[in-house]
């Protein structure tokens, strides 16, 4: 590594540390907690996806209005659709984020103190994760940068490639029931 | 002047931070880190006094304390998992191989420059030795904190501030290295006193973190911690799957 790499790749360590560092200080751990825990299991938030059903997403993201609008209606209003739309959408996939966010954080803290704690398997939540986040983003950019004529397309095809990319994840095998210590690495010493 | 000036300021803070370590027996709660300022301040003392009696030595004598330095650091990283995992064995296991990965990683780097040279590390200098063991720490840091926000660990006051001052004290060294691995800049010597002075404020956190005891906040009854991991796992798995279907293909509903 020459010393310009070097150098380079000091500061973005030191950024990145400082960042986390940042992340550290904000992040309200303890009082967090309490507040989860409190909340019982069927109000923090699994329900919410009940709310919006997959026939309002498919008329979100699908053509058939805007085509009666851009048949019947006036441009003014055609505007004031994709706009109302593209904000709609994209308050979706915020939500989406915020939903796959919380999902992990309630699995981290129900599993922080299990002894059994399975290193693949955590791994292999977290590509999920990732993927999760990284497909809310691309489609939030998607969104935002494409405008809503191409709404359903875009949302094809970020689907498309979350369902691939979902299928590898889930194809890595998974260790039998009674041997969840396996593949973790080390261990506790008893 | 000023380089004095800071000499003393972070002597009197690192007598300060242990005397009240020894007053409040926070010293026997975390033997490393007091271990670590003590080691801070004898190097400070012996390097206070090469700079005033023998100048002509001092870049040695500061490369050679610096690098034990960082060794005795190490230390701190260790006393940070120990202390604040221990009520979190999962969250411990998913840490130690962490940073198994990143001692392999910076292993397997060393072997691989042994192979290319003469030389073990990758190192023409002390100081270019003590940026790759930095650079180490950082990652091991890195790795740490990232676990400790993610599984929301909480660690008490003390301990916090331990983990914000070292990570920051680190963070703060990477730049100064990278700043002296830049030959003729001029900004370098105006950081060797920001570089004194990030310390200090360093000193500060730890000072008033560790002023007094802060017991390790306790986990609530209702935490889960009683369910296995199997059942928890398939349980977020379930979740994530309920989600899916909704980033599926629209136009064919």
């Amino acid at each position: 590594m020459g010393d310009a790499t070097a150098i380079v790749a000091l500061v973005l360590l030191a950024l990145g540390l400082l960042s986390a560092l940042i992340l550290f200080w904000r992040s309200t751990a303890g009082a967090l907690d309490h507040r989860e825990d409190a909340v019982p299991e069927s109000f923090s938030g699994d329900d919410r996806w009940a709310e919006c059903p997959r026939e309002t997403i498919a008329q979100i993201f699908g053509s058939e209005d805007l085509v009666f609008i851009r048949t019947h209606a006036s441009e003014r209003l055609r505007r004031a659709f994709e706009r109302d739309r593209r904000q709609i959408a994209l308050q979706w996939a915020r939500s989406a984020f915020d939903e796959t966010q919380q999902i992990m954080a309630r699995h981290f803290r129900a599993v922080r103190s299990s002894a059994d704690l399975n290193i693949t398997l955590e791994s292999k939540l977290v590509a999920e994760f990732l993927l999760h986040q990284s497909m809310c983003l691309t489609l939030a950019g998607a969104l935002r940068l494409a405008g809503p004529n191409n709404l359903a397309r875009l949302a094809g095809a970020v689907g498309n490639l979350g369902q691939q990319v979902g299928a590898v994840i889930e194809s890595i095998p998974r260790p039998a029931p009674g041997d969840l210590t396996k593949g973790s690495g080390l261990r506790t010493p008893s | 002047m000023p380089t004095y000036a800071l000499w003393f300021a972070t002597m009197s803070f690192e007598i300060l931070l242990l005397a009240r370590g020894f007053y409040t027996r926070l010293f026997a709660r975390f033997p490393l880190f007091y271990a670590y300022v003590l080691f801070v301040l004898l190097q400070s003392i012996a390097r206070f006094s090469v700079y005033h009696w023998l100048p002509q030595r001092y870049m040695e004598c500061y490369w050679y304390t610096e690098f034990v330095g960082v060794i005795v650091g190490c230390g701190v990283l260790f006393e940070i998992y120990r202390k604040g995992l221990a009520p979190y064995p999962g969250t411990a296991r998913v840490a130690r191989n962490v940073l198994a990965l990143v001692f392999v990683a910076a292993a397997g780097k060393a072997l691989a420059a042994s192979l290319r040279g003469p030389l073990w590390w990758p190192a023409r200098t002390t100081a270019v030795l003590e940026r790759n063991l930095r650079a180490v720490q950082a990652f091991a840091v890195l790795g740490l904190v990232i676990l400790l926000v993610a599984y929301s660990i909480p660690l008490g006051r003390n301990l916090r501030g331990i983990v914000m001052g070292y990570a920051l004290f680190i963070a703060t060294s990477l730049a100064n290295l990278a700043i002296l691995a830049s030959p003729g800049n001029e900004f370098q010597h105006v950081w060797s006193y920001s570089q004194q002075a990030f310390y200090l404020i360093v000193l500060c956190i730890w000072t008033v973190s560790l002023w007094s005891y802060s017991s390790l906040p306790h986990l609530p009854a209702a935490s889960g911690a009683a369910q296995p991991y199997g059942a928890v796992e398939q349980k977020t798995r379930e979740r994530f799957k309920r989600i899916r279907p909704h980033f599926g293909k629209t136009e064919d509903r």
